[in-house]
């Protein structure tokens, strides 16, 4: 499984895609940090390094990272179909699971690896700005906790939307339409959707990561008294991505190659 | 001993209402060429992915190594090197990388295995071009290259010289050929060219319409298709009786009630005539003929003919 999961990795070399990723995720870096610069210290909404780090991922971990890896899912399923280099990899023989769980694994190392780039940004950016009081070790290991969370739990949230990609594996619009209506609801609701809807749980999941965490999932929830449990949240994510990732085999197994 | 690599029993594919492939028993043999020819459309490329397994069988069985590949992947499919329809590969990729993935995949532990197998069909090792600015040539040759790279015993290629120059389409042949010659694989090929099949292969199929019309040798098909006397009698029946008895010959074929073809043309035709006619046999027509094999396959494919 390593070597096809290495060979997952080498597949993505010069493609336009990754880089333009790449790209987009400095810009939200950049981004921050242009805030971090323009926005007083006096002001409550950049006071604090907790301030500028949660705006960083606010915009990374809750818009941006499940489009690109709706996006990105969507591509490593559907260019095997489009370079008609499926049959070839079948024949090697590599089994539909090992197929399916190795463009997992890419998107595993997509994730966090775009977060961890954030993080640094960030961190350079905060130092950069200038005027955060509270930057030290311990904000900067928060930072890095959440960070690494969101890297994490948004592509399991995103496992019911690359099971659409498997499903339209030769259509790049349902999976990436699916991405954005499955997003909506939680940009408008999340507190409501909290142990039901897996980039919700996410959200519920981040607030006990930090305090500043803490303050960035009440500004998203604009207040909303919090009532789902976070273990609740947990297992609801991994139950539901279980769920789409066996239907996602049974899916490739079922599908005429 | 049984030396047959790849055996399908009565195999058929039906898509919706439409029957792309009937009740097909095909046989290849180990170390030989077999050639499978069909217009375009006929259900070759279907019977290969149902023999390797790539598309469910509708009705019949296929064996390769005498094993059905479903469900023996893992001990068939490192012993086939194949190329399906198009050969598929990463276009962001050059054409080393492409075939290191797949070297990798494989577990290839031959150090050289990518380089050789790219020298092999002309390819250059580590070039900068990527596959998405290869020529069709080029790329049926990497498709080739993959194919062979971890040196399979038996290989599957789906028109291989699709796309190819007449003097890479003659390279690719040779290729074939000492693939099979030197170092005794066994090839299964599908083609719409005649000339192609008729020059490389040692066992042919002529598929159409989803139906295998006939399974012979090469050999066979050629000595059923030279030269011949064409004979138009009142009575093939009584005619055969003759040619057994006065000329000691076995060596023809009945067409129908007025058509028989004797291949054996070392014969007078004059004292054929005669004898016919002094049998009270009418002779409408006796003329040598010299059918090619194109013709032949015209009549077997019910007129349509092949390209």
């Amino acid at each position: 499984m390593g070597t096809i999961i290495q060979t997952e990795l080498q597949k993505l070399k010069r493609r336009k895609l990754v880089w333009g990723i790449l790209v987009l995720t400095t810009l939200i870096a950049l981004f921050a940090f242009e805030r971090a610069c323009s926005i007083s210290r006096k002001s409550a909404i950049m006071d604090s390094f907790g301030d500028y780090y949660t705006l960083a991922f606010k915009m990374l971990a809750t818009i941006y990272l499940p489009i690109v890896l709706g996006i990105f899912a969507t591509s490593l399923f559907f260019d095997e179909y489009k370079n008609d280099t499926l049959k070839s990899l079948l024949i090697v023989p590599i089994s539909k699971a090992q197929l399916y769980f190795s463009k997992i694994a890419a998107v595993l190392f997509m994730s966090p690896g775009l977060c961890l780039y954030t993080f640094i940004l960030t961190v350079f950016g905060g130092v950069i700005a200038g005027g955060f009081p509270d930057i030290n070790g311990q904000t900067v290991l928060q930072a890095f906790a959440l960070f690494v969370e969101g890297g994490i739990l948004v592509p399991l949230a995103m496992l019911p939307v690359i099971f659409l990609a498997v499903l339209g594996r030769k259509d790049y619009i349902l999976p990436i339409a699916a991405t954005l209506l499955y997003l909506v609801p939680v940009i408008l609701i999340p507190s409501y959707l909290m142990g039901i809807h897996p980039l919700a749980s996410a959200i519920n999941i981040y607030r006990v990561t930090s305090p500043a965490a803490a303050q960035m999932v009440k500004n998203l929830t604009q207040g909303a008294n919090i009532t789902a449990n976070v273990t609740n949240s947990l297992i609801n994510m991994i139950l539901i991505g279980c769920i789409s990732a066996a239907l996602s085999v049974i899916a490739l197994q079922r599908q005429n190659n | 001993m049984n030396d047959t690599v790849i055996e399908t029993k009565q195999i058929t594919k039906v898509y919706g209402e439409q029957t792309a492939v009937n009740r097909v028993d095909l046989h290849v043999r180990k170390g030989r060429i077999y050639g499978l020819l069909g217009r375009n459309g006929a259900g070759k490329t279907t019977i290969m992915k149902m023999i390797l397994s790539l598309t469910s069988i509708t009705s019949g069985e296929a064996d390769v190594f005498g094993k059905n590949v479903k469900g023996n992947e893992k001990q068939v499919y490192p012993r086939i090197g194949a190329i399906i329809e198009t050969p598929g590969f990463y276009p962001n990729l050059t054409g080393t990388e492409n075939l290191e993935i797949f070297a990798k995949l494989r577990g290839t532990t031959k150090p050289r295995a990518v380089q050789e197998a790219l020298e092999v069909v002309g390819l250059p090792y580590r070039d900068k071009k990527i596959f998405s600015k290869y020529s069709l040539g080029m790329k049926q040759r990497l498709g080739i290259a993959n194919a062979i790279l971890h040196d399979p015993e038996l290989l599957i290629l789906d028109e291989p010289t699709n796309g190819l120059d007449p003097i890479g389409i003659a390279e690719v042949r040779d290729f074939i050929k000492d693939l099979s010659v030197e170092r005794g694989k066994t090839i299964l090929i599908s083609s719409h060219i005649l000339s192609e099949i008729s020059l490389l292969a040692d066992d042919i199929g002529i598929i159409n319409n989803g139906v295998l019309l006939e399974e012979n040798s090469m050999a066979t098909l050629k000595k059923k298709n030279g030269k011949y006397i064409l004979l138009q009698v009142s009575d093939t029946a009584k005619a055969a009786l003759i040619l057994e008895r006065k000329f000691h010959t076995k060596d023809y074929s009945v067409q129908d009630t007025h058509t028989l073809h004797l291949f054996d043309t070392s014969l007078d035709m004059a004292a054929i005539n005669k004898a016919l006619m002094l049998e009270d046999i009418s002779v409408i027509s006796s003329q040598l003929c010299n059918d090619t094999l194109e013709d032949y396959f015209k009549r077997v494919t019910g007129g349509e003919g092949i390209a």
